[in-house]
């Protein structure tokens, strides 16, 4: 008998939902053991153990149960060994249990199934085979129901071989071949108070008696069963007043559900701080734990994974970030260390930040370790800091030999940015030497609430994450506010110049005659930019819908809803659009039609390219010799190699003996302003891309105006000007810098 | 909340005395007797195509909707386009059967068609077809002659035809077909 995908899916999810209560089990009772073999605690463990045992061997998972096989028998001689041979095994115990959780996190998070191969290899070779003893072997063998049996027989076991591991799940692994799951996601179980449930119910039924209810209303009266009197036909407020109710009902409905589906990251995370402290204890050191956002709401799937994740980038920190009490105090900090780990929702993404304040990453052994792995150690050389870490963070490993308890062989980074990578996450690394280190990492939420801002464009209603959208404008009329220069469409923003594009034409559509009246103004981490819209609506609540390879976390359209009326509202992703808007930026023409004013030029150019730089040269053209040193000693100090001109004519001359990485320059400077200055340089191919930036001590709409209309990138005033704004002024026009 | 109420699929039996010679036989518990009637009943969903009348399995259809009603183009990174109608709260790409052998209809026009929900591994796939939808048991009186097949995976599979002589669609050739348009 072979079992339908559907079944051997949701069984799968009933697997791994059993798993991970288990393993938690597992875990706080491995504890308990480390310090003292109790008995019961013993006999706790084993049967634990072997109940998941007996599920793997059910579900056709034959290593992975004779995997567990072996932890149960590890478990068992801990009872009989002297305190060295104890810690040793307690140690490979603690191990096991947390690559199985590992596995189990992964299975979760990538709908899998199956125990990833890499994770069950690591488990055989802690773990070597003995078989089973008589005792488990007749009177605690696994007795896998009939129906689950048959029918279940996992990729795992198949790819098990002729492996003696295969031989213990033998029985489940030969009944029948599985159905191919290749794709397919596990279905996902949730559990929720039943009083929840209940109070969902009674509003479904109140919603249920009050349509009714309004339908009677509608054909004219109330007659009821009780053979009430027919009653005169409701008055239009009388409708009115029920319609409501009856529309409340509904809301109410669907918060509801939504929290049932939703659930706070506190959840999930009970305990966490108590289990940090433990960690640390093991290892001679102090360490206490501050969580901030658990009242995030998220899906059960992501929310654990997160948890597992999370679990062991703590234990890599205690183990190789946290200094010893003596070492912390010979660097001057407080004795304990601290991690602050944050959780948040952006968009359409659960966002988790740990930092700690440790030693940081150890650099040169990093590249060290990847030197040796890529065997081109010229190559790792060249990488600056930030780009080392982040190879480190997706290939994962570690830089030491030495196996520890806690961290295990350092496997923890390596199972956290494969987790990341697999579930379209990202993950990214960053160490103040000395003082601390930062791990960001980001899951796509399977389920989540957004607020969006609505918006109409070209006759379809669109949303954006309300918290990428910086500002709202009114444009004027005929969008003279918008200016067209070589760069493309710009429009000012207090003292920014930031591109503008006409939403539909970046969504592909053809932009008709009638000009957009408003923009809107993202930001994101990749920049910031105007959207010309038809017309800006309100704030709303909704659950966006996916579809797979069309809408979805990380789409150009990250999600589907349906408004009030059953209009479908496209949810955009913010960062998407930006890059969509970028990339189709048109060349510029002289265009008698164009909708927009301002100076035409045929220097058409895309948006300058994003760049990493350790140094970036920066040509400064200012004609006050005071203002110039004060401006070149600013940039200096901030790591710039700086390039001086004393006017627009200078300037000119000296971009063209070296093309500098950007060009900071006056607007008012004799023999040519910078305004003169930024037209002759986009009006030549080589400066056409030059990131331009404008300074000056004007803070008017006119000068910003003809900054844009010059071919600018931005406008800055040099009262409010320093290397941190140049740096983020950099980083919007896509300039990156990094040093 | 939609508040638009899709309206039903009509549902007309093509062979009516099959159809009662069949239920009295279960009636009368005569299993045999409906096996094997079954045997030379297919159970279809009957729509139309380029104007062509045609059928495919019921067994391969979720769901059948009369009418789209809203279908929305939804922009893709890196250019194009895909549409997604709502189907009783919940949004499916919509790919049109009218694309094979022909040109696939604007948006608007696809809201007004009929569609069949089909299911794979991956998802679903709401296909839009001309209407009215019928549901009938017909048995296959003809089968697809040589010429009638082919190859490509765009060329349309044909099990043979019914009495009616409607075209019988390949199934799996259709559930194939839907799922690489959407992918």
């Amino acid at each position: 008998m072979t079992m339908d995908s559907a079944t051997r899916s949701r069984l799968v999810g009933l697997f791994v939902a059993e798993a991970e209560e288990t393993l938690t089990t597992l875990t706080g009772l491995a504890e308990k053991l480390r310090v003292q073999v109790a008995p019961e605690d013993l006999s706790d463990f084993g049967r634990s153990a072997h109940g998941l045992k007996g599920a793997a061997a059910a579900l056709g998972y034959g290593a992975l149960a004779t995997v567990l096989h072996d932890v149960e028998e590890l478990s068992l001689q801990l009872a009989e060994a002297g305190p060295d041979v104890h810690r040793e095994r307690h140690a490979r115990l603690a191990q096991a249990l947390e690559l199985l959780g590992q596995g189990i996190a992964h299975m979760a998070a990538s709908g899998r199934d199956a125990f990833p191969d890499n994770l069950l290899q690591l488990l055989q070779e802690l773990l070597p085979h003995r078989p089973a003893t008589p005792r488990s072997a007749v009177g605690l063998a696994p007795q896998p129901p009939s129906a689950v049996g048959t029918g279940a027989a996992a990729p795992e076991a198949r790819s098990g071989g002729t492996s003696p591991r295969a031989e213990v799940a033998a029985p489940a692994a030969q009944a029948a071949a599985a159905p191919a799951m290749q794709g397919e996601g596990v279905l996902e179980r949730i559990s929720v108070p039943a009083e929840e449930v209940d109070a969902a119910l009674r509003l479904a039924s109140a919603l249920a008696r009050g349509v009714a209810l309004f339908q009677e209303h509608l054909a004219g009266g109330t007659a009821t069963a009780l053979e009430k009197p027919r009653a005169a036909a409701p008055s239009t407020a009388t409708l009115t007043s029920t319609a409501q109710a009856l529309a409340g009902m509904a809301e109410q409905l669907e918060s509801s559900i939504s929290s049932l589906r939703l659930l706070p990251a506190e959840s999930a995370f009970s305990g966490f701080e108590q289990e940090v402290e433990q960690l640390a204890a093991r290892l001679g050191k102090q360490a206490s734990v501050v969580l901030y956002g658990l009242e995030v709401r998220a899906d059960r799937r992501t929310l654990q994974a997160a948890r597992t994740m999370i679990r062991h980038l703590v234990r890599n920190a205690l183990d190789h970030g946290i200094e010893s009490p003596e070492g912390r105090t010979a660097a001057n900090k407080p004795i304990a260390g601290r991690l602050v780990i944050r959780l948040e929702t952006a968009e359409s993404s659960l966002k988790v930040t740990i930092d700690d304040d440790g030693r940081g990453f150890d650099l040169p052994s990093i590249r060290m370790e990847l030197s040796r792995r890529s065997g081109d150690p010229a190559r790792i050389n060249t990488l600056s800091d930030p780009e080392v870490l982040q190879l480190f963070a997706f290939q994962g490993g570690s830089t030491r030999e030495s196996v520890s308890e806690i961290s295990g062989r350092g496997v923890g980074l390596s199972a956290v940015a494969a987790m990341a990578r697999d579930a379209g996450g990202s993950i990214q690394l960053a160490t103040r030497p000395g003082t601390g280190s930062t791990v960001i990492f980001t899951l796509p939420l399977e389920v989540y609430a957004a607020e969006v801002l609505t918006f109409s464009c070209d006759g379809r209603l669109l949303g954006l994450p309300i918290q990428t959208v910086e500002r709202t404008m009114y444009l004027r009329a005929g969008q003279d506010g918008v200016q067209r220069g070589p760069t493309g469409y710009t429009v000012a923003v207090d003292e920014s110049i930031i591109p503008f594009h006409r939403l539909t034409e970046t969504l592909g559509g053809k932009v008709g005659e009638a000009l957009e009246r408003f923009a809107l103004v993202l930001r994101t981490a990749d920049g910031i930019a105007a959207f010309g819209v038809d017309h800006v609506g309100e704030v709303i609540g909704v659950v966006p819908l996916s579809v797979p390879g069309v809408a979805f976390p990380g789409g150009l359209v990250s999600g589907l809803a349906q408004v009030a009326d059953g209009t479908v509202l496209e949810i955009l992703n913010a960062r998407q659009l930006l890059a969509a808007a970028r990339a189709a930026r048109p060349a510029l023409a002289e265009d008698a039609e164009s909708p927009v004013r301002g100076a035409a030029t045929s220097a058409a150019r895309a948006p300058a390219p994003a760049r990493v730089d350790k140094a970036l040269e920066v040509m400064l053209a200012e004609d006050s010799l005071a203002t110039r040193e004060v401006l070149r000693v600013l940039l200096e100090e901030q790591g710039f190699r700086v390039r001086l001109a004393a006017d627009g004519e200078e300037a000119l001359a000296r971009v063209a003996e070296q093309l500098p990485d950007v060009l900071v320059s006056d607007v008012n400077m004799p023999r040519r302003d910078g305004l003169s200055l930024t037209r002759q340089l986009r009006a030549r191919p080589e400066t056409a891309r030059l990131p331009i930036i404008l300074l000056t001590s004007q803070d008017d709409a006119a000068a910003q105006a003809a900054g844009a209309a010059a071919g600018a990138d931005a406008y800055l005033i040099k009262s409010r000007f320093n290397a941190g704004v140049l740096q983020e002024t950099l980083n919007r026009i896509g300039v990156r810098v990094q040093r | 909340m939609t508040t638009a109420l899709v309206p039903p699929v009509n549902i007309t039996p093509r062979n009516p005395e099959v159809l009662d010679r069949r239920a009295r036989a279960l009636a009368a518990g005569a299993a045999e007797a409906a096996g094997t009637d079954a045997a030379e009943l297919l159970a279809v969903v009957l729509f139309k195509l380029h104007g062509l009348h045609c059928a495919v399995d019921m067994s391969a259809v979720a769901r059948a909707v009369s009418r789209l009603d809203r279908v929305v183009s939804v922009p893709i990174a890196g250019g194009g386009e895909r549409f997604v109608a709502f189907v009783e709260e919940r949004p499916f790409p919509v790919v049109d059967l009218a694309e094979v052998g022909g040109r696939a209809r604007a948006p608007e026009h696809l809201a007004q068609a009929p569609a069949l929900i089909l299911s794979f591994e991956n998802g679903s796939v709401a296909v839009a077809v001309d209407g009215p939808l019928e549901l009938a048991e017909e048995s296959l009186v003809q089968l697809a002659q040589a010429g009638e097949t082919s190859a490509d995976p765009n060329s349309p599979r044909i099990r043979g035809r019914l009495p009616s002589g409607a075209t019988h669609f390949d199934a799996d050739w259709m559930l194939s077909w839907a799922a690489a348009a959407i992918t």
